[in-house]
């Protein structure tokens, strides 16, 4: 009998396209790299800032010390898994059910990186899931509850069958130590409800109490839970996860909000003058 | 608070509709023999007819000659219905015809089958998911919808299901995102679940008109690659967004975020339930078909309207309802492919015929309040909850009783990170909510047959002996 419920259900059987696609060969890192950092640069407000941190992180990534190095099975997915964030899994391709059985005799651990259906190329950061829920199909599938925990950058492939293991190192947001980051996050809240109350209103739904979306969360992971809720652009998500700068995040997050609400407030005014527009 | 008030809201409505399903149940078995076979027949051709129009020339209208004679006689079975259930309400308090069941609800049957049931088929728990909830979300290709931009929109719309397993939903004329509203249009319907977040495509080769099973894939696999790949685009639009933005319109990417914010995973896994996804055509309903269809919304209406409160809010109430139903438009979902995604994970095409011939559980509309009353017992019924699972030899830290049906209730176990829902079928049929809530009484407490409610500590104490 079905319960009432608005959440999400597991994705139906079949071998997606994007795992189809991927491609099983090493990961091009300094290519990826070095795309992300030139589309980065073109924003002219991080593009000091991004710069200087490449460089660092360049520069440390020439000695890579070894016991820096841990290895981590890795999930191609069609998604960016920030850190905090909560994401439902279905397992059903044979060799994430090998790496599945392998994780329930050892770490309930493994690294989701972001993979662009299409392109199969996969990103060269990404993030910890940590398993903490799991159940037991029909026909060894597996339905999945994972959280994110910490960022990775993959240094190397160890190997790619029967599933991909890579070399990573952590990823940490460094402090800035410039600016009010409470007051940044707070901004990005208010734009958010703005947002969320305005996209409801043009799709007739009705207004609800606003929410608290901070949650008393800190400024650095209210950061990544708002880039967990940029579900519609994936590699804007993707760009978030990179940055190592909270106030960055931030204040780019805040951006794409502020945009946001400037198309919808003009729609929603469309639409108060004539209602039958979309 | 809000989905609380609203869950307790279906809570009551189900409760509601109880009584009057048990009277519908047995007008049906009464009446079902005479209309079924010529709607059976017009149903064909109705599918066959709509199926070759909506690949030819998928924005005309489909004008199905014989389904006249049908919906005539769909009207009359129906009214036929009502008459009965007038009736019956003569009588509320009296007990249904023993002779009708064979038994009294609250008498012991020894199976007359060696083999018992222990659950329903899948076709009876895809009607029952239908039947159970009112609302589905709707997911619109690029090239149907009216928002502008050109990926997937979905949006949540009431629908009705009748006797004979035709849905009908109501859409309200401010809120659709159709292009051409008076054209069938594909889509796909989600029941009793959420779109899923990265939606993979199945074919329906099982179908015999190939055409419209790759109906999915033409329409849907395209635009599921543009979600994927915006900067593919050959002419990137700027809305002002980051670079990484850009192909992102700004209506889709601001409904993401909301449906992102509303979304609970966790609560997802601790109560799973069934879902149904149906891929079909949404067909303008004809005008001889509407008087038909707005009966059945009001149907549902008066129950919403007999849990008003406040006497001071019911003319309102009455007048946005009347406003309602004037501007709003309805559409009956041709069918194309069924699929059914069980609480046990288990996923299975349903055929339409199987669905269509397939009754709802008897107990449809009181699982929410059985449910609901279960866990208001507190601390008591998780304990026998739990010592119920121990005896079936299940490790069970926490357990959930997530649904009830006619032949069994389903328990959701957790230990540790571990999961599992298991199945505890009933020796013999419930064919009504007290009787549903006795069996499972019965189940957590073995020896309460000898005793009364008031003996519920005692019981409790027997538990743990």
């Amino acid at each position: 009998m079905a319960l009432p419920s608005t959440v999400s259900s597991p994705s139906f059987k079949s071998t997606p396209p994007y795992l189809s696609a991927f491609n099983p060969k090493p990961l091009h890192l300094p290519a990826t790299y070095r795309s992300i950092n030139r589309r980065s640069c073109k924003l002219l407000s991080f593009r000091c800032s991004s710069s200087s941190f490449s460089e660092k992180h360049h520069n440390n990534a020439n000695p890579p010390k070894s016991d820096d190095l841990v290895e981590l099975p890795l999930f191609p997915l069609p998604l960016v898994l920030f850190p905090g964030a909560t994401i439902p899994l279905q397992i059903f391709e044979f060799r994430y059910r090998v790496m599945m059985q392998t994780l329930l005799q050892s770490d309930l651990r493994f690294g989701v990186v972001y993979s662009d259906a299409v392109s199969g190329s996969a990103a060269g950061i990404g993030c910890v899931g940590e398993i903490v829920k799991h159940e037991r199909l029909v026909d060894d599938r597996f339905f999945l509850i994972c959280k994110g925990q910490e960022r990775f950058r993959v240094t190397d492939l160890v190997r790619t069958k029967p599933y991909l293991v890579a070399k990573v190192t952590w990823l940490e947001d460094r402090p800035s130590g410039e600016e009010n980051l409470d007051e940044l996050a707070n901004e990005v809240e208010v734009l958010m409800k703005e947002v969320i109350r305005l996209s409801n209103r043009l799709n007739g739904k009705p207004d609800k109490e606003s929410q608290d979306l901070r949650k008393n969360q800190f400024p650095t992971p209210f950061s990544f839970f708002v880039g967990s809720t940029f579900e519609g652009a994936p590699m804007e998500q993707q760009a978030l996860l990179e940055l190592e700068d909270t106030a960055a995040r931030l204040k780019r997050e805040r951006e794409t909000l502020r945009n946001t609400l400037n198309y919808l407030t003009a729609a929603s005014a469309v639409k108060d003058v004539f209602p039958s527009q979309p | 608070m809000l989905m609380s008030l609203l869950e307790i809201f279906k809570s009551d409505i189900s409760n509601s509709k109880g009584p009057s399903h048990c009277h519908q149940s047995y007008t049906d078995e009464f009446s079902s023999s005479i209309p079924y076979k010529r709607t059976s027949n017009a149903r064909n051709r109705v599918f066959d007819g709509c199926g070759s129009a909506n690949l030819s020339v998928l924005s005309s209208r489909c004008k199905i000659p014989f389904f006249g004679s049908a919906f005539h006689v769909s009207s009359g079975g129906h009214d036929l219905g009502l008459t009965k259930v007038s009736v019956a309400a003569d009588y509320s308090d009296s007990v249904p015809d023993s002779s009708f069941y064979g038994y009294h609800p609250l008498e012991d049957l020894k199976p007359s089958k060696r083999v018992q049931e222990t659950k329903l088929s899948a076709s009876e728990v895809a009607r029952t998911t239908v039947e159970a909830n009112s609302s589905a979300v709707l997911v619109f290709p690029g090239a149907i919808h009216c928002e502008p931009h050109d990926h997937n929109s979905w949006s949540e719309f009431k629908y009705v299901i009748d006797d004979y397993g035709d849905i009908f939903f109501e859409i309200p004329d401010d809120e659709n995102i159709l292009e051409d509203p008076g054209a069938s249009n594909p889509v796909k319907a989600f029941f009793g679940m959420d779109v899923p977040r990265y939606e993979n495509t199945r074919h329906h080769e099982e179908y015999n008109i190939s055409d419209i099973g790759n109906l999915d894939q033409i329409i849907f696999d395209d635009h599921y690659f543009e979600i994927m790949d915006s900067e593919a685009r050959d002419i990137p639009i700027d809305w002002g967004m980051p670079d990484t933005s850009n192909g992102v319109h700004p209506i889709y990417f601001a409904k993401h975020l909301s449906k992102a914010i509303s979304m609970d995973y966790d609560r997802k896994m601790d109560y799973p339930s069934n879902g149904v996804s149906i891929l079909g055509c949404l067909r303008p309903a004809f005008l001889d078909e509407e008087s038909y269809i707005r009966r059945l919304f009001l149907s549902e209406d008066r129950d919403d309207y007999s849990w008003e409160v406040q006497g001071d809010d019911n003319p309102i109430t009455s007048s946005r309802r009347d406003e309602n139903d004037m501007s709003s438009s309805l559409y009956r979902l041709e069918i194309v492919g069924i699929e059914l995604l069980s609480l046990y994970g288990a996923e299975s095409s349903i055929s339409l015929q199987d669905f269509q011939d397939a009754e709802p559980d008897i107990l449809v509309h009181s699982t929410s309040a059985i449910i609901e009353r279960f866990n208001n017992r507190g601390i008591n019924s998780s304990i026998a909850l739990k010592a119920l699972c121990k005896k079936k030899g299940l490790h069970a830290e926490e357990a959930n009783l997530i649904s009830v049906d006619s032949l069994g209730m389903d328990v959701r176990v957790f230990a540790g990170a571990q999961v599992q829902t298991h199945r505890f079928p009933f020796k013999t049929r419930a064919t009504t909510e007290m009787a549903a809530e006795k069996k499972i009484h019965q189940l957590l407490f073995p020896r309460s047959r000898r005793r009364k409610l008031k003996c519920h500590d005692e019981s409790l104490k027997d538990a743990f002996r």
